[in-house]
């Protein structure tokens, strides 16, 4: 009976389009709220996704590391020869170890000194999958070069600016001098503003002093009938306490959860989004209490002929539901188009999943009903009696 | 006095029909205390099937708040008023919204809801009747609406409407869902002569053949001949003015 052509749905939405003006400024302000919090919150897990760009790309289906180590963006060092041993695990295919370090990087425009992440590869074993590191490079290999986290923070210099427009770029990393060779894209995060990769020879060209036996992270990649969990459970048995052993998956878990609990991004967007949220309740419920004020005459009369409050209640909050879906569709497309601008402009993976899209719909209807539920208190003011 | 319908005996026997409206020795103040003013003191009145009384009176005598308190909108605690033969003291908001639903009721302004046309301003109604199909809902509502001379009317708004329509528009709001009792109120106080006459006449039409007890609050002398009966409060005491049978 809800839907019938007097039901209360049918007079909220009666009463909402009948002024269409103030209808459509309405939809404007839920539009323009969704589109800002599904906004925020892509561009939120676009920053937390970025900063989980290298472990990510990591190939390998178990990761080994120091059990010192919290993130794989900031790991302690372990000696390499760890890694030797696992070969004799049945069901391990391959190990590699990447090497990684923070070195001094001037920009030569300004001749500032800027620490960078830098990434000791096996180029053979191809063990990070991110674009522009392609084996196959062969000026990969010569001597002292390198590739260029091309989302590095700007303080770098314009290495990709120059790069790409063909001129070449070297620069002084520890105190020696590197071309660049290449670009990527891994994407900055707490633990670093900028990365470099380049292959474990000129890793400890760059690092004389480590003596070339440390390692940060193993990559384990196995044959394809064996089980990561029972892989990761033998080399934790051959490893013992002193190694974090976890399969890709237990990684990237971990990895996610230590950066909500360690980047206030998180936090901040979230307090951005909520306060959106808020914003278009105070919209919404303006847009709907004058209309409660302006018929209060005519709700009392309704009450006095022997209508519920429910069904009264029942028309506001329609009139917020309605709104709530149908400003939902334009602020959908709002923030396709704005994410698609945000990601030009950072770079950032920025996309609108589905359980983002879900939840901004929900929080939408949310806002308006509760909205709906403050402006509908004054309808109790509605008295019946002085409609005589 | 003998009432109307009183005289209709069947088989020799005289049937005097129950009251819809049974007020007895009610008494109503505003107010507590030392601030307490009493507005109707010992107030009588029967009202039977078929009825129209007209309640006349200055302003300012009480009328008003007998009328809201003949709906059950305002409690009182000394006194009875028996609507359709239940009393109404200390009756629960749920029943006395259940009871109002069987009252139509007319006020001095019409209160249309401006968004709805003439036709869902009256249909709306039925909401609080379910038991009547949609297709009758529209059928009664057209006919009431034609009845009220409304027929090229059905889908304008209200402001749309001159006031003579727009109050005839709540007049078939009233009558639409064939209510038990009617409570006018000055319904022709917005109303010029002509408009004023033809909306009581419309009223008194569909009172007779429905057998429909009205009881009018009214200041206008124009139409007082329509009424069975008129009573008469003056600083809250009701009397009977004047008797006319029809």
């Amino acid at each position: 009976m809800i839907f019938s052509r007097n039901s209360f749905v049918a007079i909220g939405w009666s009463q909402l389009s009948h002024g269409k003006t103030r209808m459509i400024v309405a939809l404007c302000g839920v539009s323009v709220i969704v589109a800002m919090i599904l906004t925020v919150l892509s561009l939120k897990d676009a920053v937390i996704e970025s900063t989980l760009q290298v472990p990510k790309s990591l190939k390998g289906d178990v990761i080994v590391m120091s059990a010192r180590t919290q993130t794989i963006l900031r790991p302690a060092p372990f000696p390499r020869r760890f890694l030797d041993r696992l070969h004799g695990i049945d069901g391990v295919a391959a190990v590699s170890s990447v090497a990684i370090e923070n070195a001094r990087w001037i920009n030569p425009e300004t001749r500032q000194e800027h620490p960078i992440r830098v990434f000791g590869l096996d180029l053979e074993f191809d063990v990070i999958a991110l674009p522009g590191i392609d084996p196959g490079e062969p000026r990969l290999k010569m001597k002292d070069t390198i590739i260029f986290d091309a989302s590095s923070r700007p303080k770098f210099g314009p290495v990709a600016q120059r790069f790409k427009s063909g001129q070449g770029f070297s620069t002084e990393v520890n105190g020696r001098r590197v071309d660049v060779c290449g670009l990527t894209y891994a994407g900055v995060s707490i633990a670093a503003d900028g990365n470099l990769f380049t292959t474990h020879a000129n890793f400890q060209r760059l690092f004389p002093n480590l003596g070339g036996s440390r390692s940060h992270i193993g990559v384990i990649r196995l044959k394809a009938s064996s089980s990561q969990a029972e892989v990761a459970r033998q080399v934790r048995e051959m490893l013992g306490s002193e190694a974090r052993v976890l399969t890709r998956t237990e990684m990237m878990e971990a990895e996610k959860a230590f950066m909500k609990l360690n980047d206030p991004v998180d936090d901040i967007m979230g307090m951005i989004a909520s306060v959106a949220f808020f914003v278009g309740m105070i919209i919404v419920y303006q847009i709907l209490y004058t209309d409660v004020v302006n018929h209060l005459p005519q709700f009392a009369t309704l009450k006095a002929i022997g209508f519920t409050g429910f069904f009264l209640l029942g028309i506001i909050l329609a009139e917020g539901v309605i709104l709530s879906l149908l400003g939902f569709g334009p602020g959908l497309i709002m923030a396709h188009g704005l994410t698609i601008l945000a990601q030009h402009a950072t770079l950032l993976p920025v996309t609108i999943t589905l359980s983002n899209t879900f939840g901004v719909l929900l929080a939408a209807i949310s806002m308006c009903v509760f909205a709906a539920s403050i402006a509908v208190r004054k309808i109790t003011q509605a008295e019946p009696a002085s409609v005589f | 006095m003998p009432h109307p319908l009183a005289t209709k005996t069947i088989a020799s026997e005289v049937i005097i029909p129950s009251p819809i409206v049974e007020v007895s020795g009610l008494n109503f103040s505003f107010g507590s205390d030392q601030l307490r003013q009493q507005i109707l003191f010992d107030i009588a009145l029967e009202i039977f099937p078929g009825e129209i009384v007209i309640l006349e009176g200055p302003s300012g005598s009480g009328k008003t708040t007998l009328l809201t308190l003949l709906s059950g909108l305002r409690t009182f605690q000394d006194g009875s008023i028996k609507l359709f033969g239940s009393e109404l003291r200390g009756t629960g908001q749920q029943d006395l919204v259940l009871l109002r639903r069987r009252i139509g009721y007319i006020f001095q302004h019409h209160n249309l809801l401006e968004f709805l046309t003439a036709r869902r301003n009256v249909e709306i109604m039925f909401e609080l009747h379910p038991k009547v199909d949609r297709r009758e809902a529209r059928l009664r509502t057209e006919e009431m609406l034609t009845a009220m001379g409304l027929k090229n009317h059905f889908d304008a708004f209200p402001n749309k409407m001159s006031g003579g329509q727009k109050q005839r528009v709540a007049i078939a709001r009233a009558l639409v869902t064939g209510p038990d009792l009617v409570l006018a109120d000055e319904p022709t106080a917005a109303l010029d002569k002509v408009t004023g006459r033809q909306v009581v006449e419309l009223l008194q039409t569909l009172a007779r053949s429905e057998a429909i007890p009205i009881l009018m609050v009214t200041h206008d002398n124009r139409i007082l001949d329509i009424a069975d009966r008129i009573v008469r409060i003056e600083d809250g005491r009701l009397s009977e003015a004047q008797s006319e049978s029809t």
